[in-house]
């Protein structure tokens, strides 16, 4: 609105108009600072990878773990699974994911069984002490039972795995 | 601008200024609670994710099948470390704690490995406690039983360790698995790739 003068002035509710505009702006970047300053950070994913193989591997039927006509045992390795083909169909990890060698032992730490998945990968794990290598491993040993002709042993799961750096 | 438009802004801004507050009030409260983990994240992720293994391998220990003689006829019974563990925990003969003891360190001992954190070298441990409170400390108890590196300590006197998993077994006991990280000392480091 323009006096007599020609000069712009405001009234009240124009005013507080403009200056409720401005508070509103301030809020909404004081909202963006902080969601970014809280929520914007790296997650390390490493080791995710052998996470999500040796749970796969041993909670799913489909893989190692033991079922019988009522359910499964998680943790329970059937060695009828234990094969390469087997493994592949209930992972179904493609060429260029992740390599992996799964080793089962007795409770006397004899080896009964290897498999390797990706043995392209896999094999690349032995240059995973350089620092100049494109991969990284990991590694876990796990306390299973194995089930062998309708009874239950002790041993020990080791899975080593190799993934390629993005 | 008429004064009934520019009334009917006002409102409408005010209702907004509002609204806007609410939003930021919540989102903050919202965000201090995110606070509290995210200066954890990393650790509480690792954390969680070793706690599903950890779980089987203790639900893997307490269903080992064991076969000893019991009652002394001269026949061994087939049994679990979880059943020894409860006549243990009603007898609190020394001849079961022995037994227990010898297998417990004996799979505890075999469970170790060792795993690479950003170039060093660890060997992960574990322990098993039997309690009857999860507020007790191991220390405090003789009915603990350790992996021959179980927290070791490192460099700068810490032992790396934490509560990873429990079950409880015959009325209020627990039987709870410890983990522990231990820097290796050895110049050759302890990768078995």
């Amino acid at each position: 609105m323009r006096n007599k003068k020609g000069f712009i002035f405001l009234t009240d509710e124009q005013l507080n108009i403009v200056i409720y505009v401005f508070l509103i702006l301030f809020v909404f970047g004081v909202l963006i600072f902080i969601s970014t300053f809280y929520m914007d950070r790296g997650v390390e994913l490493s080791g995710l990878d052998t996470h999500l193989l040796v749970n796969g591997l041993l909670y799913s039927p489909d893989c190692l773990s033991y079922s019988d006509e009522v359910r499964s045992y998680p943790g329970i390795v059937d060695l009828d699974n234990f094969n390469e083909n087997k493994i592949i169909k209930c992972l179904s990890y493609g060429s260029g994911g992740l390599g992996f060698g799964v080793e089962l032992y007795d409770s006397e730490m004899n080896s009964l069984d290897n498999i390797e998945i990706n043995s392209e990968i896999f094999v690349q794990g032995l240059l995973c002490d350089l620092k100049t290598s494109k991969y990284s491993c990991s590694s876990k040993k796990l306390y299973v039972l194995y089930e062998n002709n309708s009874e239950f042993y002790s041993g020990y799961l080791n899975i080593r795995a190799v993934a390629r750096n993005e | 601008m008429n004064r009934t438009a520019t009334t009917l802004m006002l409102r409408l801004v005010n209702i907004l200024f509002v609204g806007v507050l609410l939003l930021t009030f919540s989102m903050i409260m919202g965000m201090s609670s995110i606070k509290d983990g995210s200066t954890t994240e990393l650790i509480r992720l690792e954390g969680e994710l070793g706690n599903s293994e950890d779980n089987l391998q203790l639900l893997n220990y307490l269903r080992t099948p064991i076969s000893i003689d019991i009652d002394g006829d001269g026949f061994e019974d087939k049994t679990t470390i979880s059943s020894l563990i409860e006549v243990y925990l009603v007898d609190n003969s020394d001849r079961l704690k022995e037994i227990i003891s010898s297998s417990t360190n004996e799979i505890l001992n075999n469970m170790e490995y060792c795993k690479i954190i950003r170039d060093n070298d660890y060997r992960r441990g574990y322990s098993i406690f039997l309690t009857d409170s999860l507020d007790k400390s191991p220390t405090d108890s003789n009915k603990v039983f350790s992996s021959n590196n179980y927290c070791k300590e490192n460099n700068l006197n810490l032992c790396l360790n934490w509560r990873s998993n429990y079950q409880m077994i015959y009325g209020d006991f627990y039987v709870v698995l410890y983990a522990s990280d231990s820097i290796y000392f050895d110049e050759e480091g302890c990768s078995e790739w």
